[in-house]
């Protein structure tokens, strides 16, 4: 198992990972005389913000919460309103170091900066293209052609190519009427569960 | 602010007398005359009077009448224990009550039924869970509002409150039924559903799916839930047909809302309300459904002068192994907006725009005032309420 922690302090479960992938070699199998060597050898020291504090004297709490999602109900500090109360303003010097941080991160793929380097000429000729040669001139190659993204040719050549569109639908209600119990159930689950990914539930 | 003085207004629901009936026959009409009575009416019979104010009427003629008489709710250990259970005013009597539980279809006099106390309750009902939702969260889209709205006092919602307080349905309504049940004339049972798809489950009926309805025009045309306004014709004929169990509970749920505000005042209905709805949760975030998260997000940055939003990835496990997980962030500048997880990249960057655009609508002010509350004799000076310049547009 690999893991990967950005920017913060391994965590104690990184690091158990870790120390496992050392000791442990892959092995098939389990020997009366190998479990006790695992069972010690896994028996690690526990995360520091578990051990007594050297600090504190007396009881105290300690606070480690497991990982999780944020709160959905704590609005991010940029959403609050200028009067709210909660509005935090950073001092410059925090407002670098967190510009940095976020520099550091790596995007995802496929996120470009709008170019708008398209002229009115350049989409009169995308759409002509498309309305001659649909076949050919898919919206893949357009976008690629003139160097925008397929959403943006879809915009452009709407309702261009009608036909082509409703040739495109039957080709897939063939291809699906091919579809068994099996496949049918498996997309038919991916689709509700792709659902779920818009509430965020 | 102008205030409406809806408590003059209501006095025809109250006085007995608001039309002539001609229904009823002449004697039980006079004789119940004095249902939830504040001015006595004039031409009084001698011998219906001796008859209605003994305490129990002779079984023929109480078969006779649609609903139970008003001399019976004094005799009703049920009506009284309502009562004591809900802790109503005092001032409110125990004949409103029995009447309260007379629904429409029962008796189809609106004299004796809870016609009139519903409909004030449906509009009060209406009027506390809009300001309470605009003033808790400004920034709602209008869809999630007619959600949250259905979810406060939605018929569903008002039957199980009945439900909660221990209201028992009569099998069949009639003088002769103990006025602590709730009586209503139940609808026969049909043979098929109408619905084009029974197999599927939904909690909302369109009744004309091609018509186009926006938002827009749900807020001008429609309810408060933003459903099609049932006609009046089909109202009527429903009416005769008979009541399910959830709409004759819904009704007198929404009558004893509209009992407590017309016999206790403004300031105990708002307690009642207080109570009985505001005291239910209903989880807001579960509420959204948004169906292009990345594009209103980066439309939400630009009208709002923030940076244009980037995913980034926070921390990733497995990439290459058959369950991974990534952690997405969306962040505008330094400032990170929502934060997402899935199995896949886009999973986990489409789960992190919804977060974000949640956490943009489910801002709440820490502290805010409703426009009832300047209603009150003395309050303090209004305070403007945060108003948001509009949802997303899709």
């Amino acid at each position: 198992m690999q893991s990967t922690t950005l920017l913060s302090p391994p965590t104690a479960s990184s690091r158990f990972y870790k120390l496992c992938a050392q000791i442990l070699q892959p092995s098939f199998r389990r020997h009366q005389s190998s479990y006790r060597r695992a069972r010690s050898k896994l028996n690690i020291k526990p995360d520091a913000s578990f051990l007594p504090s050297k600090t504190e004297q007396h009881d105290h709490i300690i606070y480690n919460p497991p990982p999780s999602m944020p709160n959905i109900y704590h609005t991010p500090n940029i959403f609050l309103p200028n009067n709210d109360r909660r509005k935090v303003i950073p001092d410059p010097e925090t407002r670098q170091l967190q510009l940095q941080l976020s520099h550091e991160l790596p995007a995802l793929k496929g996120q470009r900066e709008k170019r708008y380097h398209l002229t009115e000429k350049d989409v009169e000729e995308m759409r002509e293209l498309r309305k001659t040669d649909p076949t050919q001139w898919t919206v893949n190659r357009l976008a690629k052609k003139f160097d925008c993204s397929p959403v943006f040719a879809i915009f452009v050549t709407e309702g261009l190519a009608k036909e082509k569109g409703e040739q495109q639908k039957l080709v897939t209600k063939i291809v699906k009427s091919r579809w068994g119990t099996k496949r049918r159930e498996a997309r038919e689950d991916r689709e509700l569960r792709k659902e779920r990914w818009y509430r965020d539930e | 602010m102008k205030r409406l003085r809806l408590l003059k207004w209501s006095g025809s629901v109250l006085s007995p007398r608001t039309r002539p009936d001609h229904i009823q026959s002449q004697l039980y009409t006079f004789r119940r005359c004095l249902a939830t009575a504040a001015a006595p009416s004039e031409s009084f019979d001698e011998s219906v009077e001796e008859l209605a104010d003994a305490p129990f009427l002779p079984e023929e003629i109480l078969q006779r009448l649609p609903s139970p008489p008003v001399t019976a709710a004094k005799t009703s250990a049920k009506l009284a224990a309502l009562h004591a259970r809900l802790s109503l005013p005092s001032r409110l009597p125990l004949e409103t009550l029995a009447r309260t539980l007379v629904d429409a279809s029962a008796d189809p006099s609106i004299r004796f039924n809870n016609k009139p106390f519903a409909v004030l309750g449906n509009d009060l009902l209406g009027y506390y869970t809009s300001e309470y939702l605009l003033s808790q969260y400004p920034r709602l889209p209008l869809a999630v509002v007619f959600a949250a709205m259905y979810a406060y006092h939605g018929p569903a919602t008002l039957a199980a409150i009945a439900r909660e307080w221990g209201v028992e349905a009569a099998a069949e309504p009639g003088g002769e039924v103990d006025p602590g049940l709730l009586q209503f004339k139940r609808l026969p049972p049909e043979p098929k559903p109408e619905l084009p798809h029974p197999q599927l489950i939904s909690t909302r009926q369109e009744e004309n799916p091609k018509f186009r309805r926006t938002m827009s025009s749900r807020s001008v045309y429609d309810d408060q839930f933003g459903e099609i306004k049932r006609r009046v014709q089909g109202a009527e004929t429903s009416q005769e047909k008979g009541a399910t169990l959830q709409r004759a509970s819904t009704d007198f749920v929404r009558a004893v809302f509209g009992a407590v505000y017309l016999h206790a005042g403004r300031a105990a209905a708002k307690q009642f309300y207080n109570d009985h709805i505001t005291s239910r949760q209903v989880d807001m975030a579960s509420l959204f459904h948004i169906k292009n998260p990345t594009r209103d997000l980066s439309r939400l940055c630009a009208r709002e002068g923030f940076q244009a939003p980037v995913a980034k990835i926070l921390s990733e496990t497995g990439r290459k192994s058959r369950t991974p997980v990534f952690v997405v962030g969306i962040y505008s500048g330094s400032d990170l907006l929502g934060e997402g997880a899935g199995a896949s990249l886009d999973e986990a960057r489409i789960r992190a725009a919804v977060a974000a655009m949640k956490g943009w609508y489910l801002y709440s002010p820490t502290e805010f005032r409703l426009p009832s509350e300047m209603e009150e004799p003395g309050a303090r000076p209004w305070t403007p309420i945060l108003v948001d310049p509009g949802e997303i547009a899709n």
